[in-house]
């Protein structure tokens, strides 16, 4: 528990970092050792126990600055082998420049997305679907950092709009989730299903004007039914646009895979 | 008390539907619901005050108010009418422009993707011979090279949009 006498023993101590770093570093940046402290405070990787053995076996060595250099790059290989062997069994894990590219084509989804008001999070789970072409839950959080809920919601309300199909993977209790496949198949597709949604909307809407008519003189008849008709005259922008996509070459070709 | 036009019961549960069609509907999809409720509504009342946004969503005061600032500056809203009382009216600018606004004046942002998709492309391309056979280039690779090729493409259809938009404001 936090008592004051708790706090005065702990502020002592800071008192003492800051005294010898203060004396024996010839910057004296308190910000750095600030920084330096708390991430050494919060972060979990200084919870590892032989990080501190690691040091005192190298402080025995008693390595001049360019002798600690070149021992250095023996550790430094030492990890990128361990990250290879330990990591390479997951296939969906990128490495390297590949990942750099992957999290720069994610980027572009996201700002793309917020210019249509979509959340980062739920365009960040489009586009590993995309790259990807089917992911689980586990490796979607991998892959993004997301929380368990943050990515089932968004899986949930893309599998709603039937962006987003989920298979059973057989023997286990874990699902796919799928963007359509193939980047051939989801353009086509997704403009097809558009324009299905539209004509849907359209019946729908047709639909709900023709009860409106059934209820004449009735407190707010007029505006709801200049409103309904304004939605359709949308709906009718919107199949235009959707046609000059569906009809167009850049569709084609993808469709094709000539691109 | 606003001048606001009451449904009847029979049309608010007709209303209730559609904007309950409306937000299950994928033209929002991904979008944050309190946002959408409140576009809906100015989607069936076009003119709307805080105090009867609040009795249609049942959305707290402060997220209406909040929602009503990023629609006023998207421009999808206006300010149409303050009563003596100092009550606000909000109006929709067009049923069209609620759906599609987040298309309308980003085309220099359209341009900026396409300058960073064209980049992207370029340093991939630059690194093909060595790179292509890893794992997961060529996935990324072909996602990069169709929507650098659409991104053109996007631009006319937001030229045809922007063009149907001006032929409804003369209307």
């Amino acid at each position: 528990m936090l008592n004051q006498k708790k706090v005065n023993e702990i502020l002592n101590l800071v008192e003492r970092i800051v005294k010898e770093y203060l004396q024996n570093e010839i910057s004296r940046d308190v910000k750095f050792l600030k920084d330096k402290l708390k991430d050494f405070l919060t972060n979990p990787i200084w919870n590892i126990a032989p990080l501190f053995q690691l040091r005192n076996e190298i402080k025995k060595l008693e390595l001049s600055d360019n002798e600690f250099k070149s021992f250095w790059d023996v550790i430094d290989i030492k990890i990128d082998e361990l990250q290879s062997s330990l990591i390479e069994s997951k296939p969906y894990i990128y490495q390297g420049k590949i990942r750099e590219y992957e999290i720069r084509l994610i980027d572009f989804f996201m700002k793309a997305g917020l210019v249509k008001g979509q959340s980062p999070t739920f365009t960040t789970i489009i586009g590993y679907l995309l790259i990807h072409k089917r992911l689980t839950q586990m490796q979607l959080r991998e892959l993004t950092g997301f929380s368990r809920g943050a990515i089932s919601n968004n899986l949930n309300l893309l599998k709603n709009t039937g962006l987003v199909s989920k298979e059973l993977i057989k023997g286990t209790r874990k699902h796919y989730y799928t963007f359509g496949g193939d980047m051939s198949q989801v353009s086509s597709k997704t403009g097809i299903f558009k324009k299905e949604l539209n004509d849907t909307a359209k019946s729908y809407f047709m639909a709900k004007l023709i009860e409106l008519k059934q209820l004449p003189n009735k407190k707010g008849y007029n505006l709801l039914f200049e409103r309904i008709s304004a939605i359709m005259n949308f709906l009718n922008i919107h199949k235009k646009i959707l046609d000059i996509v569906l009809e167009s070459e850049l569709i084609k070709a993808i469709e094709m895979k000539k691109i | 008390m606003s001048k606001i036009e009451e449904f009847d019961p029979e049309l608010r549960r007709l209303e209730e539907e559609i904007v309950q069609f409306l937000l299950n509907s994928y033209f929002y999809t991904g979008q944050k619901s309190s946002f959408t409720t409140i576009k809906s509504y100015f989607i069936t009342r076009r003119d709307l005050t805080q105090d009867m946004l609040i009795k249609l969503t049942g959305l707290s005061r402060g997220t209406i108010s909040q929602e009503l600032k990023g629609l006023l500056d998207m421009g999808v809203i206006e300010r149409s009418k303050v009563s003596n009382t100092g009550e606000i009216t909000y109006t929709l600018k067009s049923v069209e422009f609620a759906f599609i606004h987040h298309f309308v004046n980003t085309y220099k942002t359209i341009l900026e993707f396409d300058k960073e998709l064209a980049k992207l492309k370029n340093d991939m391309d630059l690194n093909k011979n060595e790179l292509e056979n890893t794992n997961g280039f060529k996935d990324i690779y072909q996602i990069v090279s169709i929507f650098g090729k659409a991104m053109p493409f996007t631009l006319k259809l937001m030229e045809i949009l922007e063009k149907e938009l001006a032929i409804l404001e003369k209307k």
